[in-house]
């Protein structure tokens, strides 16, 4: 059993590849889209727990990405990253306007961000998920 | 002007031109008075003034003389005035020895006295009471002149009458004798050289006058154009230097915008790549030629990193929060977490604060950054160790705060002194410098509306000065007052 299922959304191949085997490696379940409609298309098939997003892409930027995503499964946690920091800024109201989560990350990581971002994100998830099965879940 | 003659004396008459039949008078006082009218004509010639046209001192001149050798009570020069009015210019009353002028007449008063006139060199007039030429004149002149007999010649110049010498008997009438009224028109002839050399005169000396104003303008436009050519140019000059620095701002902030894209675009894949070498990184054993490898690319990615965010700062406008800034806090602060790097290369730092500096209105960690830039440039600068001296003052005239770096390392060399705040523009080992220290700081100064430059000399050292401005009391209190209203 995987510790959370995660997608990433980047145009850029090496971002994907690179943040999938950080995060297999650190035991969860890692899939990867190029582009926001692939990313749709991944998210009707399958459940994630959390998707990695950029915000500039072809297309679809990351915000109108996360008002889908949120839109159709509102559990779903939405976490944007990108290179650059002004755009990050601009975007940041319209993003969590959206339901997308209010920490950014920015591009390039520190080591061992991802991982204790999905960390944190994934205990919060998880106390969600009991509480939503009932209390006498929560201890 | 006396004329004494013998009368043994042989005269030959023919030879003066005179006929013979005046032998009938008093041939010896005849001849004495013709040679009296002469001499006078040809000293009135000789004379200063009347060779001259001096018209004042001339006129006064010639009616004494002519009073004189006529032997008549008055004689008057009278002029006529554009408007035909006849003006007495000089009146000479011989008993009395006496000058005076400025009675006139008008002319179209007088058509037959001006008709003569017109028309025949003198007037000579028995009685001038009942002579139908000068009758008009005996209510208003003759008879409270108590004038008899007239002989008046009149002064032409150029063929037209300008005026009229009246020669006046005073008392019994006169019969004027040929060689009198011959004498009148001599005397009228000598008025009229002496109204043209006047003329001539005054023509000359307003050609003169307007000659020298016209060479006084000259000189004057000349020295003006000399000082508006002299503006001009300094004008000129600080045009281009403006112009330069505005290229320079221009350059610095397209590069900065380039810049800053380029940064953008390179995070992602870095942000790849990072990740990627740390993961793998982890699984080779730390002894191994693989862990190796990959620990090299890992190091040069880490620079590429450090590049791009030291791109992103170089691009940071002036968005970032300010405040009150106390400089010497903020040099302090740089200080103390560079310290190590500074004393590790045997540098003395010299601290020189003035006292009670006003605070600059700023970005505190922008301004540190700046103050380290520099730091680590003379650090560099100074492989083999030194001195830098850092100097604050207050520049009160200026409303600024100048703050100067001096280090006495091997200074910059002239030709790279220009390109020293180009971004990428750096001489130091590959790998060391990044190029965007001295850039970033110098955009941050401007960003402040300061002013960063530096000044430098091969061996000696180099030494940077940033001035910053203050604000002056009264956009101090605004500020405040914004400040209190926001509060």
């Amino acid at each position: 059993m995987s510790k959370g299922k995660i997608l990433i959304v980047d145009d850029e191949q090496i971002v994907l590849t690179a943040f999938r085997i950080e995060l297999e490696q650190a035991g969860y379940d890692a899939r990867s889209a190029l582009s926001a409609k692939e990313a749709i298309a991944r998210l009707l098939k399958e459940r994630f727990d959390i998707v990695y997003t950029d915000l500039i892409m072809p297309e679809i930027n990351g915000t109108q990405l996360c008002h889908q995503i949120k839109r159709l499964f509102p559990e779903t946690e939405v976490v944007l990253f990108s290179g650059n920091p002004y755009e990050v800024e601009a975007q940041h109201e319209a993003f969590t306007a959206a339901g997308g989560r209010d920490e950014m990350l920015r591009k390039p990581l520190g080591e061992g961000v991802l991982i204790k971002v999905t960390e944190n994100l994934m205990k919060e998830i998880n106390y969600k998920k009991n509480l939503a099965r009932g209390p006498s879940h929560v201890s | 002007m006396k004329i004494i003659l013998s009368k043994q004396k042989q005269f030959n008459l023919s030879s003066l031109g005179y006929p013979s039949r005046i032998v009938d008078e008093d041939l010896f006082l005849w001849f004495q008075r013709v040679q009296s009218q002469q001499n006078t004509i040809v000293q009135l010639a000789k004379n200063d003034a009347v060779a001259n046209g001096h018209f004042d001192e001339a006129k006064k001149v010639i009616t004494e003389a002519a009073a004189n050798v006529l032997i008549v009570e008055r004689v008057s020069i009278w002029l006529l005035s554009d408007k035909s009015e006849l003006h007495c210019v000089d009146l000479y009353e011989r008993s009395a020895d006496h000058h005076s002028n400025g009675m006139s007449f008008n002319a179209e008063d007088y058509p037959n006295y001006f008709h003569a006139l017109e028309n025949g060199r003198a007037i000579d007039v028995y009685d001038a009471l009942t002579d139908h030429r000068t009758a008009r004149f005996a209510s208003n002149y003759l008879l409270p002149n108590n004038v008899k007999s007239v002989l008046n010649a009149a002064i032409r110049v150029k063929g037209k009458t300008v005026g009229v010498v009246c020669h006046e008997h005073v008392g019994k009438a006169r019969k004027w004798s040929s060689d009198e009224i011959n004498f009148a028109g001599e005397i009228a002839d000598q008025v009229a050289q002496v109204l043209i050399h006047y003329k001539r005169n005054q023509a000359e000396e307003s050609l003169k006058r307007a000659h020298d104003h016209l060479e006084k303008r000259v000189k004057e436009r000349t020295l003006e154009l000399v000082e508006e050519i002299a503006e001009r140019k300094k004008a000129q000059a600080n045009e281009r230097e403006l112009h330069v620095k505005l290229l320079q701002a221009e350059k610095l902030s397209a590069l900065g915008l380039l810049a800053a894209g380029v940064a953008h675009e390179l995070n992602s894949p870095l942000a790849g790549l990072l990740s990627l070498l740390r993961t793998y990184k982890k699984r080779y054993s730390p002894h191994s030629e693989d862990h190796k490898i990959i620990s090299e690319m890992l190091i040069s990615s880490e620079h590429m990193a450090k590049i791009v965010k030291d791109l992103n700062q170089f691009s940071k406008a002036s968005e970032d929060e300010r405040t009150f800034v106390d400089l010497i806090d903020v040099i302090e602060t740089t200080l103390s977490f560079s310290q190590y790097q500074l004393i590790n290369g045997n540098i003395k730092i010299v601290k020189n604060y003035a006292v009670h500096l006003p605070p600059v209105f700023g970005n505190k960690s922008q301004l540190q950054q700046v103050v380290l830039n520099v730091l680590t440039n003379g650090r560099d600068a100074m492989a083999n160790g030194g001195v830098m001296t850092i100097k604050l003052q207050h520049d009160e005239a200026h409303h600024c705060v100048v703050l100067t770096f001096s280090d006495t390392g091997m200074g910059i060399p002239k030709e790279n002194l220009s390109r020293i705040f180009d971004p990428f523009f750096t001489t130091k080992p590959r790998g060391k410098g990044t190029g965007l220290g001295l850039s970033v700081s110098h955009g941050i100064i401007e960003s402040h509306k300061g002013e960063m430059t530096v000044d430098s000399e091969v061996d000696k050292g180099t030494s940077f000065t940033i001035r910053l401005p203050t604000l002056t009391t009264e956009a101090l209190n605004k500020r405040m007052g914004s400040l209190h209203e926001q509060g």
